[in-house]
Order: C-alpha cells, then sequence, then structure tokens
C-alpha cells in the first residue's frame, strides 16, 4: 500500500484517538455512550504503548490507525489478551486494517510471545469481516450485551469474542 | 441444613475474602496465582462494597462465602453485570454457594433493576453444575484460556441467565 507507515504509538496519539472514540458514529460497536466514557476508554487504551503494545499506522504522515495489545496483568492469562483497533472512517475499506493486524498479530508473536489474541467485538461492527479474513474464530455469542436506549428500533447488540491462535507460540 | 446467613458485606471482610483465596487449591478456578494478585483482585472485589453490590455468607457468625457484582461504569453494558463467588472449600456441598447466587439475582434484578448475570468458569470446576441448576447456559467457551504451571490448559466457560 502506498506510504502507509508504521510506528509504535506514543501517547501523543491520545489526542487522535480520543477523537475518533468521542466520534458517535463510531460509538454503535465500542462500549461507550458518552464523552466522559470515550476518554476514560481512550486512556486506558494508549496506556498500553508504555509498554510497546500498540502500534499507529500513518498514510502520508497522517494517523489513520491505532491497534493495540491490552496486555494482561495476571501470569495464568497472559498469554491470551484481548486487542482494539480502530480506522479513521475516511480511510476506511483500503487495507489498512489488514495490515495493521497483520502487524499486531507479529508483534504479539514475536516480541510478546503470546499464544493467542482475542477480538471482542459488537454485532455488525465492520471490524467481523476483518477478522473472520484474517482466519479468527468466533467462540462466543452473548446476546443483548450492548443496549443502547438512543437506538429506538434496535437498542440490543450482541457481543461477539474471536480467537487466533498465533503458530509460533501454541500448539494445537 | 445449616443455617445460613447471607448479609451485606462490609471492607471488615476484606480479611476473609484474602483468607479464603490462601485456601489450598482455590486458586485454580481463578485467574490469579501469587499473592500480589490476589491483593489486586480483592481490591477491585472489594470495591463494589461501597454499592453494596457485595454479598457475605455467615454460618455461626463466620463468613465462609463471598459474592459480588462487577457493576459497570459504561451505560451501554449496564443493564447486566459479571459476578464472581467464593466459598470456603471446608463449607462446599451445603447448599451456601446456592444461597449466594440466589440472592445475588434478586439484588441484581430488584435493586440494580439488572436484565441478566453472566458469568465465567474454568472447566472441571465443581460449580458449574451449581449454576446449571440455577438456570445459567453457556454461551461461548474460550479454549486454552488459562495456563497452568504444569503447562496444562483450562477453557474458560461463558453462562449467563436472564433475571
Amino acid at each position: 500500500m502506498q506510504d502507509l507507515k508504521l510506528r509504535y504509538s506514543n501517547m501523543g496519539d491520545s489526542a487522535i484517538l480520543n477523537q475518533w472514540l468521542e466520534d458517535k458514529e463510531n460509538w454503535r460497536y465500542l462500549p461507550m455512550g458518552s464523552p466522559q466514557e470515550a476518554a476514560i476508554f481512550a486512556q486506558n487504551w494508549i496506556g498500553f504503548s508504555k509498554y510497546r503494545a500498540s502500534l499507529t499506522c500513518l498514510l502520508n504522515d497522517q494517523v489513520v490507525a491505532i491497534g493495540t495489545i491490552f496486555l494482561m496483568p495476571y501470569k495464568k492469562v497472559s498469554h491470551s489478551p484481548l486487542f482494539y483497533l480502530i480506522v479513521d472512517k475516511q480511510k476506511r475499506n483500503q487495507g489498512i486494517g489488514t495490515d495493521l493486524l497483520k502487524n499486531l498479530m507479529n508483534l504479539a508473536e514475536k516480541y510478546f510471545h503470546l499464544e493467542a489474541l482475542i477480538a471482542e467485538v459488537y454485532q455488525g461492527s465492520p471490524l467481523i469481516s476483518l477478522l473472520e479474513k484474517a482466519k479468527f474464530q468466533q467462540f462466543a455469542f452473548q446476546e443483548n450485551y450492548i443496549k443502547d436506549v438512543a437506538n429506538k428500533k434496535n437498542p440490543y447488540l450482541a457481543r461477539l469474542l474471536f480467537q487466533s491462535f498465533l503458530k509460533q507460540n501454541s500448539t494445537k | 441444613m445449616t443455617e445460613v446467613k447471607i448479609r451485606l458485606a462490609t471492607f471488615d471482610d476484606t480479611t476473609v475474602l484474602i483468607k479464603l483465596f490462601k485456601e489450598k487449591g482455590i486458586l485454580r478456578w481463578f485467574p490469579m496465582e501469587n499473592s500480589m494478585e490476589v491483593d489486586d483482585a480483592v481490591r477491585l472485589w472489594m470495591s463494589y462494597v461501597k454499592q453494596k453490590a457485595v454479598l457475605a455468607a455467615e454460618v455461626n457468625g463466620q463468613v465462609v462465602g463471598l459474592a459480588n457484582l462487577y457493576l459497570s461504569f459504561f451505560r451501554k453494558i449496564a443493564h447486566h453485570s459479571l459476578f464472581a463467588i467464593i466459598v470456603d472449600p471446608n463449607y462446599r456441598s451445603q447448599g451456601i454457594g446456592t444461597k449466594l447466587v440466589k440472592e445475588l439475582m434478586k439484588i441484581a434484578k430488584e435493586q440494580f433493576k439488572l436484565e441478566f448475570l453472566h458469568l465465567e468458569v474454568y472447566e472441571h470446576n465443581p460449580a458449574i453444575s451449581l449454576y446449571e441448576r440455577l438456570g445459567f447456559l453457556e454461551y461461548g467457551r474460550q479454549k486454552r484460556f488459562i495456563k497452568e504451571e504444569d503447562g496444562g490448559y483450562l477453557d474458560k466457560i461463558m453462562m449467563q441467565k436472564k433475571l
């Protein structure tokens, strides 16, 4: 892809992440429902950059996506953490998410020696097709997980959990 | 039948919770493995005391079990809650877990207006039959969630029940 660059995220990326997470259009597929909640989520998210567990994608030197491994603090479960990924809404469907996910999986496998990555998404999320393309397997479907009263027609959304075992560190 | 009294927990119950986590074999069924991780989990668990979302089970004035609701701060997911329960191994199979979960479901519905409760339990945990008996249904299973010291794995089973 043209001019697509990748670097470790840093705390300076919190402003753009905050901006994306505060965008109501993105809330449909995320747990937050207010700017305050978005700010808390963004702060928690970008905090993992301190551990070099977060990657930032740049297109023509502009930040267009951030993907982060939410490292687990407890040893017994640290081999398979969750990750979150967001692409600038203007830059979707251009393969940026796919590229970032591949790099995130590589970081998880080679640098953190993780065995699996977990993704949590909500029904209808555009990330589902990305996960399926990357061969993630769905292992949970929790009905009515999201209740968005602002969405009068269809307030409930299910939560879907996906997992991908990382080849080098897992023996199936 | 053992006479069990269920009451709201207080911060004074913290030491009992730590003691229960130190009982032999208990940590097999929890994600923590050392005292630092236990302290962290206990801090989070007992933080819900302020919201009156932690229950204690007493037998003869002694706390033998605790259960809590991990109430969510995010509004869109505040209509349900994950919960956790621990019962002293010396008081198992005496209906204490059943009473705790039933009372937890009651406060979840009546006090917190929750629509459903969910839980996470590891395969082979004897508590699975209790959850099934109370009507919890499996909605997912994460393979190899727990990695044990000997290199073995345990799946995580996720269950929920509509209130």
